[in-house]
């Protein structure tokens, strides 16, 4: 191995999120795996790479103790003293990280939630490494120092991206000007817009509307840093990079274009401010009253309630079997009683009916044969790091294929498909019980059965209803995806057949799927979901130019990485708009289903109440349901813009 | 029970004076034959013995190095259930190789497989070149298809043969070189990223063309 070592910066961190198990309850802090970020070349060229501490073979000031597979680090730290961590060596290996220098394709430099200074670097494959954490600062030193190796372009619409650009050493001086930028205050270039109108105006349409975006906002940069806080539970030393995120995603450009003789007419459809979305604390206890016959009283309440924040977890066994159309929502305690006698009763027939096929029988009997093969197969690999499943001879794996093979006899037409061990595993692990877990699935079932049919026709009329969606609200970014062979949306066929259930962690699709199982506030709430992670995702995927092959990379790859408390606020939010706009299509008005015109004044009020009763008032004030229609246009080659009117 | 043989990137060669070829490889073959697991032994060097199913498709890259010639594949891992069958041509459309997997001890994953070759032969791009995979070597003992009957039935078929493991890592890497060798690399440019063209900065309008998806021009 000959390698030489360019550059290095220790004391760099990657943020593993905790174990599922661990956090049904608060927030716990991740882990950090720490490490070193070099520069390196060999014969084939430069690049970078991540080593995890006690990965390394020469030790400085730290050392490193190893024994059998694991490691024990020493470091000392100025900040905090000493540290001492002892680890799985064969586990660290996955958090080693390198790229050859022309695979990279951009960087970005955030503060992401704890305040920490990070950077993040795509590929041009699509992959996208780990954000790393410069505990002790220094990446901007970090990045100055790649910049002797890349050109690097300033995004215009992101100004915390730099991409790589490779034709012309020409540019190379303009990044270097570009990375001062870094020291700027977004105030300096609103200033430079204000006194430099043209020269600005030069630098692209995109970063005007952004200038421009940052001159109206200001009125409302109150409820911007509280909606930061509310994000990060913390105090951020420069929150104006980090909203910068937050608002771009939220205040989504909607630039709707016609191509038109070298000019492209641009319509800037003004859907209002996004408003300010509340969560709440997840339903608990305290919150059920039941009358006298243990009716669920108030359960139209605890409903919005679940919409607006979940339910805590203890209380999941009981609610989702309600949102689950296990009992009815008014049931009485007795009916439920009942219901639940004849459920066990039911399911064991079911059950008893597939046990009793024989050996003989089943030989000649080559459907349910297949089916349990399948079956089988996806039970060995469902969920398997999950503590609830992960040990072989585990009586919940012969649970879940007793469920499944049951029903498969409950709904024979439908069968087994696969992404249903998927659905039922997070059921199975809330309710710890066959039966309940049957059924409960069932009920699931009922609600997405179409999307395992073998037409796969409701999987299509949802992608393309997702694709409308997206017209909508960013004709820009659906254009893109025109281009880029990615129209039909298929990069989240996955988020959409199993509703979202490899992209989040245990609690969190917990969290998500009740929110889901309440139907509100409109139909198709899910979709609004994909919109909302679509637009915080845009930028990385314009940006990096990906393509069709990299686009469905980036988009699995968010797995694990998609913040749903953001992702629900925006999603409502979008709703809210929505809503409020008066110009909706009629055919965005038929996928999330309003206004039936009797209904909807009823629905209207509805959905007033899901907005946090504190702030009620003020956040539908805030909806200005102006439609006004800002006309430009602008010519292709140059640049340059002229405003019409 | 996961082993590390080479770091996932990196390992490729890119030295400037070398030529760069691309190629896309799309993987098809019965559910849980071992796919994905082929792809992530030959990418990452690892190998899950709990793979979850693959839910639509997935999209990785790795290059190998063939004398002086690096060569990038783009591979499509897809989904093996019936039920997504018609996904699959928007996966191998456009392919210039294909692997298909079956499980050795599993013959019911051989005769899919020889479906699967049928449809690539009909419908695939022409001169697509096939692979034969049988896959999970190491279940010697429970073998249900034997090593003559898949041999015989690839050379009929003009197919390249090798029988893997995901778990051992045995032919994986061979099974891929063997391919990247037989895919013809005329026509070549030097060093090409074809990324860094036409980023003019303004994205307004949607002014980029991507279209390495459906090139059928392999080398750059
Ligand atoms: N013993 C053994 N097991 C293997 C081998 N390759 C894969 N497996 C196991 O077989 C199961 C299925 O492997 P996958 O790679 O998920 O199969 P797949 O073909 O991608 O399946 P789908 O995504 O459903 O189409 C997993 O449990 C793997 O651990 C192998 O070479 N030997
Ligand atoms: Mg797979």
């Amino acid at each position: 191995m000959n390698e030489h070592l360019l550059f290095e910066k220790k004391e760099i961190y990657i943020h593993e999120q905790p174990k599922e198990e661990l956090i049904n309850g608060p927030l716990i802090e991740p882990e950090k795996i720490g490490g070193r970020l070099q520069i390196l070349k060999n014969k084939n060229g430069s690049f970078l790479r991540f080593l995890p501490y006690g990965l390394e073979n020469v030790v400085s000031d730290d050392w490193a103790f190893v024994v059998n597979n694991s490691v024990l680090t020493y470091s000392k730290d100025s900040n905090s003293g000493e540290s001492c961590t002892f680890e799985n060596k064969q586990n660290l290996n996955k958090y080693k990280h390198q790229f050859e220098f022309n695979e990279l394709s951009s960087v970005r430099r955030i503060y992401q939630g704890y305040g920490i200074p990070c950077l993040v670097f795509m590929l041009t494959d699509g992959r996208t490494l780990p954000n790393l954490y410069f505990y002790k600062g220094g990446s901007k030193e970090f990045l100055q120092e790649l910049s002797s190796y890349f050109v690097f372009k300033k995004d215009v619409t992101d100004p915390r991206l730099w991409y790589v650009q490779r034709q012309n050493s020409e540019q190379f001086k303009q990044s270097l000007y570009e990375l001062s930028l870094f020291n700027e205050q977004r105030e300096n270039v609103m200033k430079k817009f204000l006194n430099e109108p043209v020269q600005s105006t030069l630098l692209g349409f995109s970063k005007v509307t952004n200038i421009l975006r940052d001159v109206i906002k200001p009125s409302e940069s109150a409820s911007k840093s509280q909606f930061y806080v509310n994000d990060f539970k913390l105090d951020i030393p420069n929150p104006g990079d980090d909203m910068s995120d937050l608002m771009d995603s939220l205040v989504s450009d909607n630039i709707h274009s016609v191509p038109n003789d070298g000019y492209e007419m641009v319509t800037k459809v003004d859907l209002g401010p996004m408003p300010t979305v509340d969560r709440g604390p997840p339903v608990q206890k305290e919150d059920l009253i039941f009358d006298k016959e243990g009716r669920l009283f108030n359960h139209e309440r605890i409903k919005q309630m679940i919409f607006r924040g979940g339910i805590q977890n203890e209380l999941r066994i009981t609610l989702w079997k309600f949102l689950l159309n296990y009992y009815e929502w008014d049931s009485t305690a007795k009916s439920r009683e009942q219901k639940r006698k004849i459920r066990v009763e039911d399911y064991f027939r079911m059950k008893l009916q597939w046990k009793s096929i024989s050996d003989e029988q089943k030989n000649k009997f080559s459907l349910i044969k297949e089916r349990e093969n399948l079956i089988e197969k996806d039970v060995q690999r469902t969920d398997r790091t999950h503590p609830y499943f992960e040990s072989d001879d585990n009586v919940h794996l012969v649970e879940m294929k007793d469920i499944l093979m049951t029903y498969n006899m409950f709904n024979f037409d439908l069968g087994y498909v696969q992404g249903m061990s998927d659905l039922l595993a997070p059921i199975m692990v809330i309710m710890d019980n066959e039966v309940d877990s049957f059924w409960c699935f069932a009920g699931y079932m009922d609600k997405i059965e179409s999307n395992f049919l073998m037409d796969q026709l409701n999987i299509k009329l949802q992608l393309s209803n997702l694709k409308a969606l997206l017209e909508f609200f960013d004709s820009k970014f659906s254009h893109y995806l025109e281009k880029n062979e990615s129209s039909n949306m298929y990069f989240c066929f996955r988020w959409i057949l199993i509703l979202f259930k490899r992209e989040f962690s245990f609690p969190d699709i917990n969290r998500l799927w009740e929110v889901l199982w309440t139907d509100s506030p409109c139909k198709n709430f899910h979709l609004l979901i994909c919109i909302s992670i679509l637009l915080m995702k845009k930028d990385d995927i314009m940006t990096n130019n990906y393509g069709f092959n990299e686009i469905l990379k980036f988009i699995n790859d968010l797995s694990g990485r998609i913040d749903l408390e953001k992702t629900l606020k925006h999603a409502e939010g979008l709703f809210l708009q929505l809503q409020n706009f008066k110009n909706v299509p009629n055919n965005i008005y038929e996928i999330i289903g309003f206004p039936v015109t009797e209904k909807n004044e009823e629905l209207i009020d509805e959905s007033r109440l899901l907005i946090p009763r504190s702030s009620s008032r003020e956040s539908s004030a805030k909806l200005s349901p102006s439609s006004s229609f800002k006309s430009l246009s602008f010519k292709k080659d140059d640049d340059s813009v002229e405003v019409l009117n | 029970m996961s082993s590390q043989t080479r770091s996932g990137s990196g390992g490729g060669g890119t030295a400037s004076a070398s030529r760069t070829c691309q190629f896309k490889l799309v993987l098809l073959g019965e559910s849980s034959v071992g796919k994905s697991s082929l792809v992530l032994r030959f990418v990452k060097g690892q190998f899950h013995e709990f793979q979850e199913s693959t839910i639509g498709a997935a999209f990785l890259t790795q290059t190998v190095q063939i004398d002086d010639t690096t060569v990038k594949f783009e591979i499509w891992d897809t989904a093996g259930q019936e039920r997504y069958h018609s996904l699959a041509p928007m996966y191998y459309r456009g392919a210039q190789a294909a692997i298909v997997v079956y499980d050795i001890s599993n013959k019911e994953s051989f005769h899919k497989a020889q479906t699967w070759v049928k449809e690539l032969q009909r419908q695939a791009s022409p001169n697509i070149v096939i692979a034969l995979a049988g896959n999970k070597l190491d279940l010697a003992n429970k073998r249900a298809v034997s090593y003559e009957e898949a041999k015989q039935y690839a050379d009929e078929h003009s197919l390249l043969f090798m029988e893997t493991s995901a778990k051992t890592a045995a032919n994986v890497m061979d099974i891929f070189t063997s391919i990247a060798k037989k895919l013809p690399k005329s026509d070549v440019n030097e060093q090409a990223s074809r990324q860094s063209q036409n980023r003019s900065g303004v994205n307004v309008g949607g002014a980029n063309q991507n279209q390495q998806g459906t090139s059928g021009c392999a080398c750059k």
